[in-house]
């Protein structure tokens, strides 16, 4: 590991000494329309963004709304009050689309606020060991591979079992292992930039420490910060889903896609349809912010591209 | 050389003791073991008595020097004794050891063939850049990245099992067994590994050498095998060796969804009993895998690449 750290160090001085003008995001809305992958990215989020935020203009049913006489109906079912199940419906008769839609909430909720409290503590931990070093340095660099080596699902599952599953609990169990990643690539960036003449001027004409770190430090690791949260947000997403399926994620009957699919697991053999459809949503889900983590990389930080494969 | 393996050590050593400082936190973290570990129904002598018992009315420093040095007929965690597992009546270190082969047995294969897969398509990506080769890989490692293992998993048995009647979906009777949970466990690394292999066969196929050997008249096919394969290896192995370590720990779900009777899917089990016993000891044996494996792996790599900084 000491081997990365070092590679970055280089890396982040030469992309420091390149001037980047207020004209890159007008740049990167141009070449997102010369890719279609990125471009595809974007709009399936949007979509799954809308499901989130207002769900009920979209689900055709009530995602609560159990039926046991309908239950485990195949894709196209309609009952014989005339609704329509175009996804079919679950183990307890409830409409599988209706649930998959209300279930964007929980996955984006906890995928942006793990990225959210994870780059908080990320961004502020890798500044302090950054540019503090010494001491310091060591003891968060210590910390740093501990978090590493221990298992981060049986972490988290235990963490979640203990404290109680919660929505809450299930962010703090992903962010708390999480943050690593930003404290990493930014105790690099800011080991290349400590050093720069602006910040040891800045230093030299009485700026506090804080004013220093605050005002001119933590502009220069926004970039691969902004990054290294798109790229780790599709991650945080499935890991999410990964501790509702086994159980110790947000409790029902709150529909979360890792619920339904661990329903589907059970069902498996009479009914493709509950494994098959949350799993496909999510996937695309995460292929889309990955792609569009792809694309941002490649137009805020290109030198981002070794640090994060 | 000597120094930086000394100071690799002894990095390791604190890595271990704030891993024990997690693993004896984790108890407390609800400010009350006794809450995690007694059953709801528990009557407050019980809990009285429990707590003595097992030293949870001490002052906080004092609990995690009896949980490393031993505190009654616990022998302590550094001579290897996490306490008897609730549930089992077993050593719960030993309930970890029993399931060990099997997590094993399964991060091997699953590394096996993720290296199978992603070395070739990797190494062709990189070498026919931009043509239907790269593209193919490179669409296919994007969904490997982005695909639920879990959910993978589910759409094999339902491929593999249900629809085909071909393979078994729980359970770890034999070598038929295993080839759907190594895919599953394998998937995200194999996507991982084949991208390095790609940027790292792109970066020494652009380098001097390269264009000196393919300036001498060296053929392609030698250039890539004698000069590019070689110098791309290094970072590929220790990226191998790393996801061994994370695989180790990280089969939980493949294993939830496949029943496989390795560690995983004991501390699942531990976990919905309030075990926790178990669940400390899997948690602490795993992170000293992993450290020892990130230990072996920086050595070797010194070693294979005497210019590196030692840091």
């Amino acid at each position: 590991m000491a081997q990365e750290q070092h590679a970055t160090v280089g890396e982040f001085a030469e992309a420091a000494e390149e001037p980047r003008g207020p004209t890159n995001f007008q740049l990167a809305v141009r070449d997102l329309k010369r890719r279609p992958p990125a471009l595809f990215g974007l709009i399936f989020l949007v979509i799954v963004l809308l499901w989130a935020l207002v769900p009920w203009l979209f689900s055709p049913l009530d995602p609560y709304d159990q039926n046991l006489r309908i239950f485990l109906k195949p894709p196209g079912f309609v009952d014989p009050a005339g609704n329509f199940y175009l996804l079919g419906t679950d183990q307890q008769g409830r409409d599988m689309l209706s649930r998959i839609i209300w279930g964007a909430r929980i996955s984006l909720i906890v995928g942006f606020a793990a990225v959210v409290v994870s780059g908080f503590i990320g961004i502020t931990l890798g500044i302090v060991a950054g540019y503090f070093g010494g001491v310091i340095d060591a003891i968060i660099s210590r910390i740093i591979d501990s978090a590493l080596s221990i298992p981060f699902i049986l972490l988290a599952m235990s963490i979640v079992a203990i404290m109680g599953p919660s929505l809450r609990n299930v962010i703090l169990a992903i962010a708390i292992r999480t943050w690593i990643v930003y404290a990493r690539v930014i105790r690099g960036t800011v080991l290349s930039v400590k050093e720069v003449e602006y910040i040891t001027g800045a230093k030299a004409s009485g700026c506090s420490t804080f004013r220093v770190l605050f005002m001119h430090v933590l502009p220069n690791v926004l970039s691969p910060a902004i990054v290294i949260a798109t790229l780790y947000l599709g991650r945080m997403i499935i890991i999410e889903a990964a501790l509702s399926f086994l159980g110790v994620g947000v409790p029902p009957p709150t529909p979360t896609w890792g619920g339904m699919l661990s329903h589907g697991r059970e069902y498996i053999d009479t009914a493709w349809w509950i494994a098959f459809f949350p799993g496909m949503i999510l996937m695309l889900t995460v292929l889309s912010v990955n792609l569009l983590g792809d694309w941002l990389r490649d137009t805020l930080d290109p030198k981002m591209k070794r640090l994060t494969e | 050389m000597r120094a930086y393996i000394i100071r690799r050590l002894l990095q390791s050593l604190i890595v271990i003791k704030v891993v024990l400082v997690v693993v004896f936190v984790m108890l407390h973290l609800t400010g009350d073991p006794a809450d995690v570990l007694m059953p709801e129904d528990s009557t407050l002598e019980d809990v009285a008595e429990f707590k003595k018992a097992m030293g949870f009315d001490k002052p906080l420093h004092v609990q995690y020097f009896n949980f490393l040095f031993g505190f009654g007929k616990s022998k302590g965690v550094l001579r290897g004794d996490f306490g008897f597992s609730f549930r089992h009546e077993l050593p719960a270190v030993d309930l970890v050891f029993e399931h060990f082969p099997a997590t094993i047995d399964l991060a091997l294969v699953a590394v096996i063939i993720s290296i199978v897969v992603a070395l070739p398509t990797g190494i062709l990506s990189a070498t026919f850049r931009n043509t239907w080769i790269d593209y193919v890989s490179s669409i296919g490692s994007m969904f490997g990245q982005s695909m639920p293992n879990f959910w993978l998993g589910l759409m094999l048995i339902l491929i593999f099992a249900v629809g085909l009647d071909l393979l078994p979906t729980s359970g770890y009777e034999g070598w038929e067994y295993i080839i759907l949970p190594a895919l599953t466990a394998g998937l995200y690394q194999t996507a991982r590994i084949m991208r390095v292999v790609r940027s790292g066969m792109l970066e020494v196929l652009g380098s001097d050498y390269i264009q000196t050997a393919r300036s001498k008249g060296v053929s392609e096919y030698l250039v890539i095998v004698r000069h590019a394969l070689k110098n791309a290896s290094i970072p590929v192995v220790t990226l191998i060796g790393l996801e061994l370590g994370v695989l180790l720990g990280g089969t939980v779900v493949t294993e939830a969804v496949f029943a496989w009777p390795g560690v995983g899917f004991l501390v699942i089990d531990a976990i919905n009993n309030q075990d926790y016993p178990v669940v400390q000891a899997a948690v602490t044996l795993l992170a000293l895998i992993f450290v020892g494996i990130n230990l072996i792996v920086d050595i070797i790599y010194a070693w294979l690449d005497p210019r590196i900084v030692y840091g």
